[in-house]
C-alpha cells in the first residue's frame, strides 16, 4: 500500500461503563457535627489529621471527631477500600476529611 | 482519593486533602469512578512528607479554612465533559487520512505510545476476530481506573495498532482477562512507583507463534514478544485509561518489557504454569508488576555456591527499601527469579527442585531487624517489623523476639518467589524482578484457542 493511501480508522477506546455519582449536599454548619478523619496512606497524613482535629475542637466546642480506617478489616493509614462507604455510614458521621500523606 | 468518592457516594460530604501536583490525578480518578465534582483542598508545596511536625502544624490553620469552606458549600461545578458524551459506536469511522495523518490524529488524542501504529481499519480488526470464537461485542471486563468496557472488538483494535499478527488474538484476550482480575490491582498501575507489567508465557503456543524464549528474550526484536507487550501498554492507555500526568503518576516509569517466554524445552524444571496449577501443555499467560530488574551472574562450580549467590542477590534486591512494599502493599508479593537454562541445570543436576531453591533462598536471603526497621521508619516514625506483625501486615516470624540483630527474611514465605527459566541456554546469568505487592500481583490465565485454530494460518 502506498504511503499516501487513505486509511479509514476506528477508535481504540472502550465505551464507558460508569454511572455518575451525585455529590453529597454540603453541611449548613459544623457545630454539633461528627467529622471523620481518614488517613489513606503515606507519610505525615496522620500528623496533619491530628493538627486539624486540634484546631477544629478549639473552634467548634460541640463538634465531635473520630478517626476511621479507610475500609473494613484494614488499619488507620492503609490504602482505601470501597467498603469505606459502609464504614462511614455505620459510624454515623456527618462529613469526612480524607488525607493522603506524601 | 478513591476514598473521597466512595464517601460522597454514601451521601456524606467528603473533602480530600492532597499535595500539590496530585490534583489533576485526583480529579481524573474521581471522574473515572463517576464523581465529576470533587471537594479538594491542596496542601501547598513542598510535599508534606518532607516537612516536620511543627511545619505541618503551622500550616494546618490555613488548610482547615479551605476544608471548612469545601464542606459547607456545594461541590464545585464540573468543568468536565459528561461521561459518555463523546463516545461513538465502535465501528464508526473516526478519521480518514494518510498513514502520517492517522498517526498524528491518534497521537493528538493520546491513543498511542508515541511510536507509529498500524491504522486500525475495520478490515484489519475483522482479520483479528477470525482468531477467536467469541463475539466482537462481548465485554471481557470493565477496566479500572477509567472503567471502560474492554470488548473483544476493542482488544482487536489495539492489537492491530500494536502491530500484532492476527494469530496473537487469543493471547491478547487472555492478557486482558488477567489484568482485569481484582488480584492484579490494575487500579494501582498509575502509582508514582512507575511499575510496568511483566508478561510470562508458557505452552506450545510459544513455538507455534514464534515467541523468543532464548537469547535476548527481553530485547525488542522478535515480533511476537514485543508487539504483544506493546498491545498491553496501548490497552492500559485506551481501555483502562492510563495517561501520564493524570491517571499515571509514575515518577520515572518503565518502558514495556517484551514477553518473557519460558525456555520449556531447555529447562530441567516444570514450567511456571504447571506450578500455578495448570495442566502440562496448556497455553498460559502470567502477568505481574515489575518495578526493576537486577543484573547478576553466577560463576561458581557447585550448586550450593550458585544458590548462595542467588540468595545474596535476592537479599540485595528485596532487602533494601523494598521491605516497605512487602509490609504495606497487601499480604503477598510475587517477585520473579529468572534463571538461565544453564544455571537451572546446575541446580537440577545436584538434586535441587524449585521448592528446594525457594527454601534455600528464603532461609539465606535475610537482613538484620535493625535494617528492616530503619526502612519501615521511612514510612512513618516508629513503624517497625513488630508493629507490622501486631497490625497483621507481616507474619509472626518477623517478631519472634525484639532483638535488633535477629535476621529477617525479605519475603513473607518461600512460596512467593516465582521461578522462571529463560534466556540464553549457555550463559550463567539470572535476574530478580521486584514486584509491587497488591499493585500487580501475579495472575495467570489459560489462553483459549478457537475451535478451528489448527486450520488458521499463523
Amino acid at each position: 500500500m502506498a504511503i499516501d493511501s487513505l486509511y479509514e480508522v476506528v477508535r481504540p477506546t472502550g465505551n464507558s461503563g460508569l454511572r455518575e455519582i451525585t455529590p453529597a449536599p454540603p453541611l449548613a454548619k459544623l457545630e454539633g457535627k461528627k467529622i471523620a478523619f481518614i488517613w489513606t496512606i503515606f507519610t505525615n497524613g496522620d500528623v496533619l489529621a491530628d493538627a486539624l482535629s486540634e484546631i477544629l475542637h478549639h473552634r467548634y466546642t460541640s463538634l465531635q471527631t473520630v478517626k476511621l480506617p479507610a475500609g473494613k478489616k484494614i488499619n488507620w493509614g492503609d490504602y482505601a477500600d470501597e467498603s469505606i462507604e459502609d464504614v462511614v455510614r455505620e459510624a454515623g458521621v456527618d462529613a469526612a476529611i480524607v488525607l493522603v500523606g506524601g | 482519593m478513591r476514598a473521597t468518592t466512595w464517601i460522597e457516594k454514601a451521601g456524606i460530604p467528603a473533602v480530600g486533602i492532597i499535595c500539590t501536583g496530585f490534583v489533576l490525578s485526583a480529579q481524573a480518578i474521581a471522574r473515572m469512578l463517576g464523581l465529576l465534582s470533587m471537594r479538594i483542598v491542596e496542601y501547598p508545596p513542598p510535599n508534606i512528607a518532607t516537612q516536620t511536625k511543627e511545619q505541618i502544624k503551622g500550616r494546618a490553620g490555613i488548610v482547615l479554612d479551605h476544608v471548612i469552606q469545601a464542606l459547607t458549600q456545594p461541590a464545585p461545578k464540573p468543568k468536565m465533559v459528561p461521561i459518555g458524551e463523546l463516545e461513538t459506536r465502535p465501528r464508526d469511522i473516526v478519521f480518514k487520512g494518510t498513514l502520517r495523518e492517522v498517526n498524528d490524529f491518534f497521537y493528538d488524542h493520546q491513543w498511542t505510545d508515541g511510536l507509529p501504529i498500524i491504522p486500525p481499519r475495520v478490515e484489519a480488526v475483522e482479520e483479528m476476530l477470525k482468531y477467536t470464537d467469541r463475539s466482537a461485542d462481548e465485554v471481557l471486563a470493565i477496566l479500572q481506573p477509567a472503567r471502560r468496557e474492554a470488548t473483544i472488538w476493542a482488544v482487536a483494535v489495539n492489537g492491530v495498532m500494536a502491530g500484532c499478527s492476527a494469530a496473537y488474538m487469543p493471547v491478547l484476550i487472555a492478557l486482558i482477562e488477567a489484568i482485569a482480575e481484582p488480584r492484579f490491582g490494575l487500579q494501582h498501575a498509575g502509582s508514582t512507583a512507575g511499575w510496568t507489567p511483566l508478561i510470562v508465557l508458557n505452552g506450545p503456543i510459544i513455538k507455534e507463534l514464534n515467541f523468543n524464549s532464548g537469547q535476548g528474550v527481553l530485547r525488542p526484536q522478535r515480533k511476537a514478544n514485543i508487539t504483544v507487550s506493546r498491545f498491553l501498554r496501548l490497552a492500559m492507555m485506551n481501555l483502562a485509561g492510563y495517561q501520564i500526568g493524570t491517571t499515571d503518576l509514575a515518577c520515572f516509569g518503565t518502558n514495556y518489557l517484551p514477553v518473557l517466554a519460558e525456555a520449556e524445552e531447555e529447562s530441567p524444571y516444570e514450567p511456571l504454569s504447571v506450578e500455578r496449577g495448570f495442566a502440562k501443555g496448556s497455553n498460559v499467560i502470567t502477568v505481574l508488576s515489575c518495578l526493576s530488574m537486577s543484573y547478576h551472574f553466577t560463576s561458581q562450580e557447585t550448586a550450593e555456591e550458585h544458590l548462595q549467590i542467588l540468595a545474596n542477590e535476592v537479599e540485595r534486591e528485596l532487602g533494601g527499601q523494598y521491605v516497605q512494599v512487602m509490609t504495606i502493599f497487601g499480604p503477598d508479593i510475587t517477585p520473579v527469579l529468572c534463571l538461565s537454562p544453564l544455571v537451572a541445570s546446575v541446580l537440577a543436576n545436584a538434586g535441587y527442585s524449585k521448592k528446594d531453591i525457594r527454601k534455600y533462598i528464603f532461609e539465606h536471603a535475610r537482613i538484620p531487624a535493625s535494617e528492616f526497621d530503619k526502612e519501615l521508619a521511612g514510612l512513618w516514625v516508629g513503624f517497625t517489623a513488630c508493629k507490622a506483625v501486631e497490625q497483621g501486615k507481616l507474619p509472626k516470624l518477623f517478631c519472634e523476639t525484639e532483638d535488633p540483630q535477629r535476621m529477617l527474611p525479605v519475603m513473607h514465605s518461600p512460596d512467593e518467589l516465582l521461578i522462571v527459566v529463560s534466556g540464553s541456554a549457555t550463559r550463567n546469568r539470572n535476574f530478580v524482578s521486584k514486584q509491587t505487592g497488591d499493585q500487580g500481583l501475579a495472575v495467570s490465565k489459560e489462553i483459549r484457542l478457537p475451535a478451528n485454530w489448527a486450520y488458521l494460518p499463523k
